[in-house]
């Protein structure tokens, strides 16, 4: 596999990525290492990137700019992977990459979905992927439903669904299958593609639904930066929104401050089966990564005690058929708000949303 | 064997009615301005006696103070004689609440249905005055006395009372010392997974638990640290032992383990004290 050329500053890390965008689709370049640019965007509870706190096979290495490093990938110490990684923001890394898809993915999982890596995917609903086609023209979009809480013997119930589309109005064609009774709870949103376009140029992007931006084409990599940079904005503004409601009891001159409340996820459908539901929910695997116990009240509400594996925060969950509470503790990491939302919207519903104690739609 | 007990319950009850629990019940004291002013609160009265409230709740509109007494018993003469003998000087001066100016304050107990009539003797015996407020099955009711505000007064009376959650939600006051044991290990389940690796001591563990465990009175706390110490001590000797490590510096020491297995034992132990739990109670049922 072929290396990522060396940089030292962000002059040439646009200058890498610049070069690498002009080369897409160019079939002459070695197959195993197509350039196809790759940008991750990664949620961060580690104060500093460096190689002692990005836990595994990692080192990472300065540039000439404090906010810009190399990440260093020793899976396999013949040939060692190398990205460049932009930590200006610091709760929100991007992960450049030229290497292909399966290299880069395997790398990426490692790094993050290990226990208490305190790095996490950002995970995009349905309707946040809806909303972020509005940015360009609209190219298509992908479809992943996988039914993991089927009750057994429901055989009505929806179970698979794949898809992809490439093509205009794409979102005309997602409203026609949500038109349909027996599709609308599989059609969760894993991928959109769009032509997103700057002044003097553009790129044609697919954004998944875990936080990866892969580049189709294009000519402007100030294009690409300004997506990434938009959505990642967003992301933000709504896990600012949802840490805002952690809840914490702060004493005052006189009296407490009772602050925070609880978020609630409307299933949009009944929850058949809410102890296995439960099992899953904890059972301390990918995708939710969360560990617990739990009290059965009855058939219909279920109290969790959680902690989260990615960052290793405590939370309390209540499911009911109709909808969960998620309770933060008050520094709990609100993205596993956004992982259980987009998560259950592959897994149970996609007519998922995320409500206010108010009521009020989040997301 | 999951099982509140009366006064854990009748707080998250109180509590629920007085916050934005819309999907729990209509949350009538919060609707009426009644809100949350502080849960487990002591100070000193002027001419000295401890109060210890369970929960305050504050009406700005009103400018009344609601103090409540959760009760899974009779009643505490001194105690009560305390609450008799509180003055608006007592309360201005310990700080305790925002209200200013000339505000009202009254005291009411609430109680289950088990122990409702022994609280009332106790308070009839000893000349008091204090409303009581009991949990019929699904209502908060008025049992004995009026309340002082008409707007309390009216809804804990009125329809049968207030219309509660079977089970409310925990968030303030997840456990206190009278719960069962398979419901605080519950509690505390993922705290121990989150200290894996670590030395810790009774009250690390109620830091991150009770979300109020800072600011509650020194009598709650001692409540729970003894209830929670043996249950830790149990856990650490008994089934729980293979992820402990003798301690160095602080009481308990756990082993640098993975999620996973420490849950799968832990929910059997919990199993397990379930079993013993509803053992004893048909036992004593028997014996009734």
């Amino acid at each position: 596999m072929s290396k990522m050329p060396q940089i030292q500053n962000r002059k040439e890390l646009r200058a890498v990525l610049s070069s690498a965008l002009e080369k897409n689709g160019d079939e002459t370049e070695d197959l195993d290492f197509r350039k196809k640019l790759k940008t991750y965007v990664i949620e961060s509870n580690i104060p500093e990137a460096t190689s002692s706190s990005i836990k595994g096979f990692f080192e990472v290495e300065n540039t000439e700019d404090r906010s810009l490093k190399i990440l260093k990938a020793n899976l396999n110490m013949k040939n060692p992977l190398r990205f460049y990684l932009d930590v200006s923001d610091q709760r929100f890394w991007k992960l450049h990459s030229l290497y292909d898809s399966i290299a880069t993915e395997d790398v990426i999982k490692k790094m993050v979905e290990q226990n208490y890596s305190k790095l996490d995917f950002l995970w995009f609903s349905s309707n946040l992927l809806e909303k972020y086609m509005e940015l360009g023209k609209q190219t298509g979009f992908g479809v992943k439903f996988k039914n993991k809480f089927s009750v057994e013997g429901n055989e009505e119930d929806i179970q698979d669904v794949s898809m992809r589309f490439w093509g205009g109005g794409a979102k005309e064609v997602i409203g026609d299958l949500r038109g349909n009774n027996r599709l609308v709870k599989g059609i969760s949103l894993s991928s959109i593609g769009i032509k997103h376009s700057v002044e003097g140029g553009f790129t044609k992007e697919n954004i998944s639904n875990s936080g990866k931006f892969t580049v189709i084409t294009g000519n402007s990599i100030d294009s690409h930066f300004s997506i990434v940079e938009k959505i990642k904005q967003d992301y933000s503004s709504k896990l600012k929104l949802i840490e805002e409601q952690r809840i914490s009891v702060e004493k005052k001159d006189v009296g407490l401050n009772f602050k925070g409340s609880s978020l609630f996820i409307d299933f949009g459908k009944k929850l058949e089966d809410i102890p296995t539901f439960t099992e899953k929910l904890i059972s301390a695997t990918n995708p939710f990564r969360l560990a617990g116990t739990k009290e059965i009240l009855n058939q219909n509400h279920v109290r969790v005690y959680a902690l989260d594996l990615h960052s290793n925060d405590l939370l309390n969950i209540e499911i009911t058929p109709d909808w969960m509470s998620i309770s933060l503790g008050h520094k709990s990491c609100g993205n596993v708000v956004m992982r259980l939302l987009t998560n259950i919207q592959t897994h149970l519903t996609s007519e998922v949303k995320l409500m206010s104690v108010e009521n009020e739609r989040i997301i | 064997m999951n099982e509140l007990s009366s006064h854990t319950k009748l707080m998250n009850t109180v509590i629920c009615l007085s916050t934005k629990s819309y999907r729990y019940c209509t949350p009538v004291l919060y609707e009426n301005h009644y809100e949350l002013e502080t849960i487990e609160c002591s100070f000193n009265m002027i001419a000295g006696g401890l109060i210890d409230a369970d929960i305050i709740l504050k009406n700005p509109q009103l400018n009344n103070l609601f103090i409540l007494e959760c009760k899974a018993g009779g009643l505490e003469k001194e105690q009560a004689k305390r609450y008799a003998s509180l003055v608006h000087k007592d309360i201005t001066n310990a700080n305790i609440t925002t209200l200013s100016g000339n505000f009202s304050h009254e005291i009411t107990y609430l109680t289950d249905a088990e122990n409702k009539d022994k609280l009332i003797l106790g308070i009839s015996e000893n000349s008091l005055n204090f409303p009581v407020i009991y949990q019929n099955k699904d209502k908060l009711s008025l049992a004995f006395n009026s309340i002082k505000c008409p707007t309390l007064n009216k809804l804990f009376t009125d329809n049968g009372g207030v219309v509660i959650p079977e089970n409310p939600p925990l968030i303030y006051y997840p456990f206190g010392k009278d719960d069962s044991d398979a419901h605080i290990l519950n509690c505390i389940g993922p705290v121990l997974i989150q200290l894996r690796g670590q030395e810790f001591t009774v009250e690390d563990i109620l830091f991150k638990t009770h979300r109020i465990y800072e600011h509650i009175s020194d009598n709650a706390i001692k409540g729970l640290k003894g209830r929670l110490g043996k249950l830790i001590n149990d856990l650490s000797k008994g089934e729980m032992n293979e992820f402990f490590n003798i301690p160095q510096s602080k009481p308990y020491s756990l082993k640098d383990f993975g999620p996973k297995g420490f849950q799968k034992k832990l929910e059997s132990y919990i199993e397990k004290s379930n079993q013993s739990a509803m053992k004893e109670t048909q036992l004593s049922l028997e014996g009734f």
